[in-house]
């Protein structure tokens, strides 16, 4: 066999581009990195990370911060007086909050949605189509502008606030009821910890489900009767120009959350649908022919198997939504991103400080993908076994 | 026949018969108080007095020409290839005719003596251009198409840049950002996808790295390191104009995105076709070029058109760093104390604005899925 020369081996000429490539792209990143290191230095301001520890010196509207205090560690609101890194940390926790909010709730509006898609109510099923045309063709960002601006704070005041379901609906935001400890808590609270470890329990060893969660309630129920009430819905009352009580989402709060809520789910909707749409005809037909209801079918029938197709998706919308929870800073919604943007202001650290914050969201994305993958192996693997 | 309709579509049982009556009276009270804002209480004539600064933001009124004829040309491109495509088919003029009298109806109250006439010839540019693209055929119009569109976007952008990029605004930059992201952003996801599907371990790892830390990011933070970064590399005596910035921005962000579509296009190219090339005796690249390309971008052409949109909707977030497109303008209107407390009017106008490119963009990518033969072949 004659030799191939080695200036036309695939083989040798694949590692030679390897190489070369390699050498390129670190080259690059050497530059990049040494010029952008020179560029700074020749601008008074080198590259360090030590200015987290520094006094933050602004105030946050909402959120929490980690502190230690008397030798305890807690949450509490933000101060002045506390460090850059816990002005990230705040953000964090802002970002986590309307984060999860509007993963639950959109993931409720957008099946209510898709199902509505498929309805055989002509009403209903021409509404959702509106509904999904019109949010998925304009800007997220203009939505949340539309929201906030046009919306929530034209809201009338406190005073002439209207009231729904024991809400009070304001611009100065929403109030909610909202649970609270109640006398019997500091009684109660060993039950209650008591059935929480037997909920995981159960959750993570399948064969003692039935007895964990079955000791767990038992507990609950004994708690209440020997502590009394352990938790107390507190309502919000106007008084004058101020509310007590229940719990006050912020009007920018209330504005992002809408926002991404009614943008996100849009999408879900779509999802949905076409999950639906993609399982054979026959599956609904055979239903109906076991008399099932259509509300039966849906649940027990079609749901579970549209599942499968649902969640690889589905989880690409809940990382979207995290990710675009960054243009809370259009409303003054104290999330990282906008924490990030006072920080860079006042401590000129804009390039240390956006590298903390894509780590962060790296971090979360990944987090919530390879939540959502132990989720899909549950729903994929039920279905293989079959 | 009506009668039998409704019993049939919104009256068939109790349950979706309280259904119909239910939603029926909640459509009713908010769209009652929603048409009695908007023709009794709201003030759209901040719309068209302010008009130029929606369009164009602050582009100096007397070189507003520049506009038109770069309209005309990129028209002129848009009509070339929907001619190529579409031929001489009735419904589409019908429809091409009804939209343009529609845009040019709404326009004429809102626009001046000069700019109607500029509107109306870039406007006829489109159907002429529309009428010789299907009249040299598909094949020589298809072949010619990619040429008239990179000359044609040249040529609009050398009239546009008489005026410093600085005075760019308004709905033009954001057409003009879009374009250029989209552009620019193709053939870097199109490398990126070849390099993640490669057989090359560190070009796969490399290209799948990128991929995933841009898509594990927000793009404000993408948008935002590109604003701060570039000026870095760049000698300081020598500034990199915004719109190049935030361009630079959309196109790293976009590639990733872009190139997993094309990535999902190249999977679904069955292997047969490899061997197939490769039998034949075409090089990689040959084979890359003239037999997986054509079919992989087929197959995701209305994925590539979805992120078109995508990029359309986000240039939005332009406001953030501080660039002067629509939404920054309808700020700069609503910050003005002539039209405080109008927001709802300004939102809604530019929301119908953005709702137009977008419902447009996605129609057309229905109808080229169509006539591709997507699905069908």
């Amino acid at each position: 066999m004659q030799r191939v020369p080695f200036y036309k081996d695939v083989r040798v000429l694949g590692v030679l581009l390897q190489v070369a490539v390699s050498l390129a792209v670190l080259g690059a990143l050497f530059f990049l990195g040494y010029t952008a290191y020179r560029g700074m230095i020749a601008r008074g301001i080198p590259f360090t990370f030590s200015f987290l520890t520094q006094e933050a010196g602004f105030t946050i509207s909402e959120g929490k911060t980690l502190a230690i205090e008397h030798g305890r560690i807690l949450l509490r609101p933000f101060q002045p007086s506390d460090a850059y890194w816990q002005a990230f940390f705040t953000g964090v926790y802002n970002t986590l909050r309307v984060s999860l909010a509007g993963i639950v709730l959109t993931t409720v509006l957008g099946v209510l949605v898709g199902v509505g898609r498929l309805s055989s109510n002509w009403l209903v099923n021409r509404l959702a189509f509106a509904y999904v045309e019109l949010v998925r063709n304009t800007p997220l960002l203009v939505q949340m502008f539309f929201w906030y601006f046009g919306a929530i704070l034209k809201l009338p005041p406190v005073r002439q606030a209207s009231e729904l379901f024991g809400m009070i609906v304001s611009q100065r935001g929403l109030f909610v009821p909202w649970p609270v400890p109640g006398p019997g808590w500091s009684h109660f609270a060993p039950f209650f910890w008591g059935a929480v470890v037997l909920l995981f329990v159960g959750a993570f060893w399948p064969r003692a489900r039935r007895y964990a969660w079955g000791l767990g309630a038992l507990l609950l129920v004994g708690g209440y009767l020997i502590a009394g009430d352990p938790l107390v819905i507190s309502v919000p009352e106007k008084r004058g120009f101020r509310v007590v009580g229940g719990a006050q989402l912020s009007p920018e709060f209330s504005a992002v959350l809408l926002s991404l809520v009614v943008y996100t789910a849009s999408y879900i909707a779509e999802i949905v649908r076409g999950a639906i749409q993609s399982l054979p005809k026959g599956q609904w037909e055979a239903a109906y022919s076991l008399g099932l209801s259509p509300g039966q079918t849906l649940r027990l029938v079609i749901l579970p198997q549209a599942m499968r197709i649902i969640v690889p998706p589905l989880g690409n919308q809940y990382l979207n939504l995290t990710k675009n929870s960054s243009l809370a800073i259009a409303v003054g919604y104290p999330d990282l991103f906008n924490v990030y943007g006072t920080i860079a202001n006042q401590s000129g650290r804009s390039l240390e400080g956006i590298l903390i914050v894509m780590g962060v969201y790296l971090a979360l994305s990944l987090t919530i993908s390879a939540l959502v993958n132990l989720y899909n192996r549950r729903v994929a693997l039920r279905g293989a076994g079959r | 026949m009506i009668w039998a309709w409704m019993r049939k579509n919104l009256f068939n049982g109790p349950g979706n018969t309280l259904l119909t009556l239910v939603t029926a009276y909640l459509l009713f009270v908010l769209g009652r108080s929603v048409l009695l804002w908007a023709f009794h209480e709201a003030r759209w004539e901040v719309v068209p007095n302010n008009f130029r600064l929606f369009m164009v933001g602050p582009y100096p009124p007397g070189e507003v020409w520049r506009v038109w004829v770069a309209l005309a040309v990129f028209l002129f491109a848009v009509g070339f290839s929907i001619g190529a495509v579409a031929g001489y088919a009735r419904r589409a003029l019908v429809l091409g005719a009804v939209l343009s009298l529609l845009v040019y109806a709404l326009a004429w109250p809102a626009l001046l003596p000069g700019s109607r006439i500029g509107l109306f010839a870039a406007l006829l540019v489109l159907f002429l251009a529309w009428l010789l693209g299907a009249g040299l055929g598909p094949r020589r119009a298809r072949r010619l198409g990619v040429w008239v569109w990179l000359l044609g976007l040249f040529v609009a952008l050398e009239v546009l840049a008489g005026v410093p990029s600085n005075r760019w605004g308004g709905l033009l930059l954001t057409v003009v950002a879009t374009i250029f992201a989209v552009v620019l952003a193709f053939p870097l996801g199109l490398l990126l996808a070849l390099g993640r599907t490669s057989r090359m371990p560190v070009i796969s790892l490399l290209s799948t790295l990128y991929i995933e830390l841009v898509r594990g990011v927000p793009l404000v933070t993408v948008l935002f390191l590109a604003w701060i970064m570039v000026p870095l590399f760049v000698p300081e005596n020598f500034r990199v104009p915004q719109l190049v910035r935030g361009i630079a921005g959309f196109v790293l962000f976009a590639a990733a995105y872009l190139a997993e579509y094309v990535r999902g296009g190249l999977q679904g190219v069955p292997k047969g076709q490899w061997e197939a090339a490769w039998a034949l005796g075409l090089s990689g690249f040959h084979t890359v070029v003239y037999v997986i390309l054509p079919q992989a971008i087929r197959a995701v052409i209305p994925a590539l058109i979805g992120q078109a949109i995508a990029i359309f909707k986000d240039t939005s977030l332009f406001i953030i760093i501080g660039i002067m497109d629509l939404l920054s303008m309808a700020q700069a209107v609503l910050s003005n104390p002539k039209y405080l407390g109008l927001e709802r009017e300004v939102y809604l106008f530019i929301m119908f604005i953005y709702f137009l490119g977008a419902a447009t963009l996605s129609y057309l990518s229905r109808r080229l899925e169509r006539a591709m033969g997507l699905g069908s072949r």
